[in-house]
């Protein structure tokens, strides 16, 4: 057993709920976020002894956890050549414990490329700003800003179509002078 | 202050969150990735130092008596394949595995595919331009049958949708049959005159109809119930891979039957003839797969060869090289290197560096490979000979979504076992 095991159950004690809940917005399902979680945790733990700075482990758990979401969606490709291992049924959808309204808001976040939807979660759930979104995202402070401000665009104009934002709003917005 | 839309985004995700909470076992689980993890890299590191010992000190240190390091074993297939089981061809090439440098920029444009292809709603099929009805931002999969091709269109890449339709189409692109929504993508027989697929059924999860039709015509020659998930065909029988604690099978399209076949492992794919994938269960830390070559009643099977280096996923279309993934998880990302072996040999032919290599496709008249390849956001179907030249076969276009421009024909298989 690795001499930090303590540190890493201790770690992984006070966190666990606080990665489980970052990887739900970045996947959208509570099975997907428990196993990407799991994952970036086995890989945190056989870096441990190499990471110095014990203070920066979360971002780099959530580093893990966007670099892996990332190639996990870019396998979707992979899909079709799986698809004949799927045959189309009748789904279970997840349900949350509580029942919840609908929220077209997150239903719309959900549809966003997964690089842009990491940085609407790291931005507007982990209130991380630019700089330190850029970290986790591994890319520039410019990326990130790109990245939120398509995001924003697509999302203004989702919810212009379902008539959820005034079209006031969503042009107003697109003119840049909000 | 933060706008309206930011403060509606924050709220939606605060409210997602909140109801989440993580398991009990989740360090648990984490721990035995770890152990798993650390296993693979130090097999991994292994496998590397023997290779490079290899080529540092030339003592004629025979590899295959690594065994379980390189973890391929060759034994001799059984005597009694399926009838009319083509015996895939002997590649001819170099020593060693083709391993391409992709610059798709910098490739030479090449003929078109003399294989069908699809892009732009048109599937090309030599000088036959037949029109499909597909949605822009999806994806198209097809396989030529007798007389037409069996074509599944879904939407989309986003997975905003999972709408798909299936359809049997003539050779002038005129729909013969619409399969409902709850089919599979139909497998074919190898002599592309059978179909068989599976139908969802009301009782749910495990139970499916089975059918089987002629693919000619569309018409249904058999339908019977059962479990039970169709891998392929075997000779003149469909391979039902085991579910719900049923032994694996063989179903007979012709009379409904259903027989039962010693293979503990589970079933991934076949090449249609006479050998299978299979593949040790999917809970096992350490995924390992075999090819097996079987008896025309799948009453005897004999491992051709193993190996725990790759995912093995399926056979090519002309049976002659299994198209595998390699996985290497590393601190922070996971890379997939597509490989091509050699399905009586395990051996290496083609290795992928550096692209998505997707779909690997054997042109008959060449030898070639075709496959559908992405360089970042750049698409194209290359094809690449056992000389380790390549070439385009389609222009390179940049991708609208996150899948590829061009498809090549899609042959029945698994996305691998369960890594980590």
């Amino acid at each position: 057993m690795a001499k930090w095991t303590g540190e890493f159950s201790a770690y992984v004690a006070a966190r666990k709920h606080a990665l489980v809940r970052t990887a739900f917005l970045l996947t959208g399902d509570h099975h997907a976020a428990e196993d990407l979680v799991q994952s970036a945790l086995a890989k945190t733990y056989l870096a441990w002894g190499k990471i110095r700075d014990k203070g920066s482990i979360d971002a780099y758990v959530r580093r893990v956890m966007v670099n892996e979401h990332t190639a996990w969606w870019r396998r979707a490709w992979r899909r079709r050549e799986r698809s004949t291992d799927v045959l189309p049924e009748t789904h279970a959808v997840y349900q949350p414990p509580e029942a919840p309204e609908r929220d077209e808001v997150w239903e719309l976040i959900s549809t966003l490329p997964p690089k842009q939807r990491a940085a609407v979660v790291l931005r507007y759930y982990e209130d991380m700003t630019e700089a330190e979104t850029a970290q986790v995202l591994g890319c520039s402070v410019g990326t990130v800003k790109s990245q939120v401000s398509r995001a924003l665009a697509t999302l203004r104009a989702r919810l212009a179509d379902h008539g959820i934002v005034s079209m006031t709003t969503y042009l107003t917005a697109e003119d840049g002078t909000r | 202050m933060m706008p309206e839309l930011e403060e509606r985004i924050s709220a939606s995700l605060n409210n997602q969150a909140r109801r989440i909470s993580a398991s009990p076992d989740l360090a648990k689980q984490a721990y035995a990735r770890a152990r798993r993890l650390r296993r693979r890299r130090r097999v991994a590191g292994a496998v590397a130092c023997v290779v490079a010992l290899g080529i540092a000190v030339p003592v004629g240190y025979d590899l295959a008596n690594v065994g379980d390091i390189t973890g391929k074993t060759q034994i001799t297939p059984v005597d009694t394949p399926a009838p009319d089981a083509p015996e895939p061809e002997p590649s001819e090439r170099p020593e060693g595995p083709v391993t391409p440098e992709i610059d798709l920029d910098g490739l030479p444009r090449g003929d078109a595919p003399s294989v069908p292809w699809y892009a732009d709603g048109i599937l090309h099929s030599g000088q036959r331009n037949i029109p499909v009805e597909a949605p822009d931002e999806g994806s198209v999969q097809f396989l030529p049958v007798e007389d037409g091709y069996v074509t599944q269109t879904f939407c989309c890449w986003d997975g905003s949708d999972d709408t798909r339709a299936t359809r049997l189409i003539g050779l002038d692109g005129e729909p013969k049959k619409e399969f409902p929504e709850t089919a599979s993508f139909p497998l074919v027989s190898a002599d592309g005159t059978m179909l068989a697929w599976q139908e969802a059924t009301p009782e749910g999860h495990g139970y499916y109809q089975m059918v089987a039709a002629d693919a000619a015509t569309g018409k249904e020659r058999q339908r019977s119930e059962g479990s039970g998930k169709m891998v392929g065909f075997l000779g003149d029988k469909v391979v039902l891979a085991a579910e719900l604690d049923e032994p694996n099978a063989l179903w007979d399209p012709q009379t409904g039957a259903r027989t039962e076949i010693d293979i503990k492992q589970e079933i991934l794919a076949t090449d249609d003839s006479r050998r299978l994938i299979v593949g040790n269960p999917s809970s096992s830390p350490e995924p390992c797969y075999e090819v097996l070559d079987v008896s025309v009643d799948g009453s005897r099977s004999e491992r051709v060869w193993r190996t725990c280096k790759d995912q093995l996923q399926r056979f090519t279309t002309d049976g002659r090289y299994v198209v595998a993934l390699r996985v290497d998880v590393g601190e922070e990302d996971t890379t997939e290197t597509t490989v091509l072996l050699d399905a009586s040999t395990g051996e290496e032919v083609f290795v992928f560096e550096g692209v998505m290599a997707l779909n690997p496709t054997v042109e008959p008249d060449t030898g070639a490979v075709l496959v559908e390849m992405r360089q970042g956001s750049k698409t194209a179907l290359v094809r690449c000979g056992l000389d380790g030249e390549c070439e385009l076969a389609t222009e390179v276009r940049q991708s609208s979504g996150d899948g590829p421009a061009s498809y090549l024909p899609v042959r029945s298989g698994s996305g691998g076992l369960g890594f980590s």
